[in-house]
């Protein structure tokens, strides 16, 4: 390994005080000016971060991390707990939407079965777009089928019907 | 009679796994250990003063949420600096390049600021503004082998490289460095 890469390894640990140059390389920096060159540009990296501003007060650095860990954590428990009521909401409110306006009432069946032809949403009309909003937006039980039932009164199979009806 | 012996500074691995087990006084430690270092390297790589405590703050909010990520195949500096790398490059995308680095971006030095002081703080003033000029791997290379005296192994884990890849990156820093602040 040539001169100039042993020093310029040597380079960080002299330059933060960690080790010193030995006689022989003190002679190779006055005689090297690439090296010279190369030496101040790592003081200077030092100087840099002595300049930098410090990282502020750690337990007011601490206390910040902590608040954001614990929102994130009640966000996914959150998540975890409404995440497949308001997955049925929002389609069956949807679904609703759509039979209401769209698809004649199948005669002589009592469930909400469909042979739904679910549209793009951009399709709907505002009135019907805030209907699905509100259906989501609204707990389970305040969400109102064809038979006038809230959807909490329709037992898993109806759920799943609807859900099958969207899902095909 | 023998003295005591001096409390054992514990390591990071040792931190991490209190930490994980619920010891949160473990994190203080953690954040107290390396905020410093990280602030040093978010600055000298571009990061503002007003941006500092935010992504200082993100980076151990990061860390902290993928805790059980660190293996230790690296040190957890090392991490933290990998995870402190990706922030400012997603920062500086957000910015779309404009680089925003304050000229006089710190107090002019007084009638009593030794000369050798001043000098040294032009020298960074200097090495920052070429810096911010330097491709990100080499700029990174460059603070976390001067600056942090890492080691080219310690680099290539933190910024996804190889240790040969980070040395030849480094000497290209210098060389570019060199030529931009002659």
């Amino acid at each position: 390994m040539s001169e100039c890469v042993e020093l310029s390894d040597r380079m960080p640990g002299v330059a933060r005080g960690e080790a010193e140059w030995t006689a022989a390389e003190a002679m190779h920096l006055a005689a090297c000016p690439e090296c010279r060159a190369e030496w101040a540009l790592v003081r200077a990296a030092i100087a840099l971060g002595r300049l930098a501003p410090s990282a502020g007060d750690p337990a007011i650095l601490l206390a910040g991390i902590r608040g954001r860990l614990e929102a994130a954590r009640w966000v996914g428990r959150r998540y975890r707990r409404w995440g497949v009521r308001v997955a049925l909401a929002a389609a069956a409110a949807l679904a609703l939407v759509v039979l209401r306006g769209r698809v004649p009432a199948t005669s002589g069946d009592s469930a909400p079965r469909a042979s739904i032809f679910l549209p793009e949403l951009d399709s709907l009309s505002t009135d019907e777009l805030g209907a699905v909003l509100r259906g989501v937006e609204r707990p389970l039980t305040d969400v109102h089928s064809l038979d006038g039932q809230g959807l909490g009164d329709l037992d898993d199979q109806q759920l799943a019907d609807i859900l099958q009806s969207m899902e095909g | 009679m023998t003295a005591p012996a001096e409390p054992s500074i514990p390591k990071d691995v040792d931190l991490v796994a209190a930490y994980r087990a619920g010891d949160e006084r473990a994190a203080a430690r953690l954040v107290e250990r390396h905020a410093g270092p990280i602030a040093r390297f978010l600055y000298s790589a571009g990061a503002g003063r007003s941006d500092l405590d935010d992504l200082v703050q993100d980076t151990f909010f990061r860390a902290f949420r993928r805790i059980d990520s660190w293996r230790g195949e690296a040190g957890f500096r090392s991490w933290l600096f990998t995870i402190a790398s990706n922030l400012l490059r997603d920062d500086y995308r957000r910015r779309k390049g404009r680089q925003m680095v304050s000229v006089e971006d710190r107090d002019l030095p007084s009638h009593d600021t030794p000369e050798s002081e001043v000098e040294a703080n032009e020298a960074a003033d200097r090495i920052r503004t070429g810096l911010i000029r330097l491709p990100r791997l080499q700029r990174e290379v460059f603070l976390l082998r001067a600056q942090e005296g890492s080691d080219y192994a310690e680099i290539a884990v933190a910024l996804g490289t190889t240790p040969g890849a980070a040395r030849v990156h480094y000497h290209h820093a210098v060389k570019r460095l060199k030529e931009l602040l002659q």
